[in-house]
């Protein structure tokens, strides 16, 4: 699962490498932790963190990479605990690893070359989807979606940040709001791009899916 | 007009000279179907609507009314509208009876070609549905190629004088082709400028913005711009989906519209892809009916050579 033998200079690092740090000591820990974060952020790239107290110690070696709330708040930066990532609902299971790591970092572990057509990152019951979903995209956003965890009560989705939208996106987002709502769930949908307005009501979609529109920061 | 009543599907052509003549003869379709308890529906131009309904006087009321310059000014979008109008009134078995007038005058010439494709499809779009009837109106002062489609596509004509069957009517039928549709003629060859490009998968997202600044520059209203826009994303993706992994676009102006053309190996077997109106969860079906529902005007021929979808938009208007 990594490239070989030990490493001990975080470069060169590409897109989908997979390396594995030993460190001796927590304050190594996070020395690493904030030097590999930062090369990724120089990227461009977004940053997902597992692992329980990193944020606070992060904050406590002095935000080396800049403040940490910003980077959050617009889905860059994201912080996991050991128990959410890997034992979702008690259970760690590959197919629940793969989910996971698929709604996480996805699309980059399927076409790597690529720039990711679409972002999305979860915010508590608040999902965000930034980018492109056009046909070519659209069942990998249906796998994440379909794993996403779905507590009940309203889901908002926040599509202000998406530029393109297709009808198999609208197809994609009916059929999840359709499957929430069997779950005793809603979805609403929030600054949807006009495109989606526009597909919703000539393919008839109101009368076919469950979704409150509303209007977001667009 | 008198006509036998219809045992299944009729679709029928009426020749007028005027509107007097228009009014008499409609008129009296309508009121044979009034007193048959018949659904009627009159799918007709403005001018003509409004002297409809006031020669129907209170019996207008017993008519559904529909505006052809507005739900079918795009000629494509009428199957699946006449469809639902079936559905809607005839879903207990009652027959209906309808008045319908794509060609009407004024219409623009590539208009009209589609409005001969689209008499011809209907009877096959609509054979599975409840009796119905269908009288199409065509002024004796259209082009005599239009009037001589209209005898290709309906299997009976009428005018003050009288009728019959049209000798030159092909019946409907399962292995309908659009490639040997004689409504489907060769598209005429741009008159200006042509902008063209070929493209592969990843190459989509970039024709999507290449025709959104083209359209942008072409100073189309934001609306046209962004319906362009997306139905180049619907018709670029299908060339790659059915046309072998790619395909090309051109891009050119008429003296009023704004055209977008794409092109692929692949050809269309079906010849009611985008006149059927999809179910949105399914799979499939999709994107030629949008497309069809966001332009002005769409033009499909298909052959062996491949598939050309040709996309009008009326500027300035």
């Amino acid at each position: 699962v990594r490239d070989s033998g030990v490493l001990d200079v975080r470069a060169p690092l590409t897109t989908a490498t997979h390396v594995c740090w030993v460190y001796d000591d927590p304050e190594c820990f996070v020395d690493a932790a904030q030097r590999y974060l930062a090369l990724g952020l120089a990227r461009g790239q977004r940053l997902l963190c597992v692992g329980d107290g990193l944020a606070d110690d992060l904050r406590a070696a002095g935000e080396p990479f800049g403040p940490l709330d910003p980077l959050v708040a617009d889905g860059t930066l994201r912080f996991e605990t050991v128990s959410d990532a890997y034992a979702v609902g008690d259970v760690l299971s590959p197919a629940g690893q793969w989910a996971f790591y698929d709604a996480a970092v996805h699309p980059h572990v399927h076409a790597p070359l690529d720039p990711p057509p679409f972002r999305i990152w979860f915010d508590g019951s608040r999902l965000v989807v930034e980018g492109s979903v056009d046909t070519f995209a659209a069942d990998r956003l249906a796998r994440v979606l379909e794993t996403t965890p779905a507590p009940g009560g309203t889901t908002v989705l926040d599509l202000s940040r998406l530029e393109v939208a297709d009808v198999a996106c609208c197809r994609i987002l009916a059929g999840w709001a359709r499957s929430l709502d069997e779950r005793g769930g809603e979805l609403r949908i929030e600054g949807a791009p006009r495109s989606v307005l526009r597909i919703w009501g000539l393919l008839g979609l109101a009368g076919r899916a469950p979704v409150t529109f509303a209007e977001g920061p667009r | 007009m008198t006509a036998p009543a219809a045992a299944g599907a009729r679709h029928e052509a009426l020749f007028y000279r005027d509107d007097e003549e228009f009014v008499a003869l409609v008129t009296a379709y309508l009121c044979e179907g009034l007193a048959r308890d018949e659904a009627l529906v009159a799918i007709e131009p403005r001018p003509h609507l409004d002297l409809l309904r006031e020669a129907l006087g209170r019996d207008a009321a017993a008519v559904h009314w529909l505006d052809m310059a507005e739900v079918g000014a795009n000629p494509a979008r009428l199957v699946p509208l006449w469809r639902d109008l079936v559905v809607e009134h005839g879903g207990s078995g009652r027959p209906v009876r309808g008045v319908g007038e794509p060609a009407y005058l004024g219409r623009r010439p590539a208009e009209l070609v589609e409005c001969e494709v689209h008499e011809a499809l209907i009877d096959t779009a609509a054979q599975d549905l409840t009796p119905w009837r269908l009288l199409c109106p065509y002024d004796r002062r259209l082009p005599a190629a239009v009037q001589a489609g209209a005898l290709r596509t309906h299997a009976a004509w009428h005018d003050a004088l009288g009728g019959g069957p049209s000798p030159d009517h092909v019946p409907p039928g399962d292995g309908i082709d659009l490639a040997t549709l004689p409504a489907c003629t060769p598209l005429p060859p741009p008159t200006d400028v042509v902008l063209r490009g070929e493209f592969g998968l990843r190459d989509v997202p970039a024709v999507r913005r290449t025709v959104r600044a083209w359209a942008r520059s072409c100073a189309l209203p934001t609306e046209q711009v962004e319906n362009l826009e997306l139905a180049a994303s619907e018709l670029a993706s299908n060339c790659i989906k059915h046309g072998g992994g790619s395909g090309s676009v051109a891009m050119w102006r008429e003296p009023d519209a704004v055209v977008v053309e794409f092109s692929s190996p692949g050809r269309l077997t079906d010849p009611l892809a985008g006149r059927r109106r999809p179910d949105p969860l399914g799979e499939g079906g999709m994107g030629l009916y949008l497309v069809q529902q966001l332009c002005d005007l769409v033009q499909i021929r298909t052959g062996p050579a491949g598939t050309t979808v040709r996309v009008s938009t009326w500027a300035g208007c």
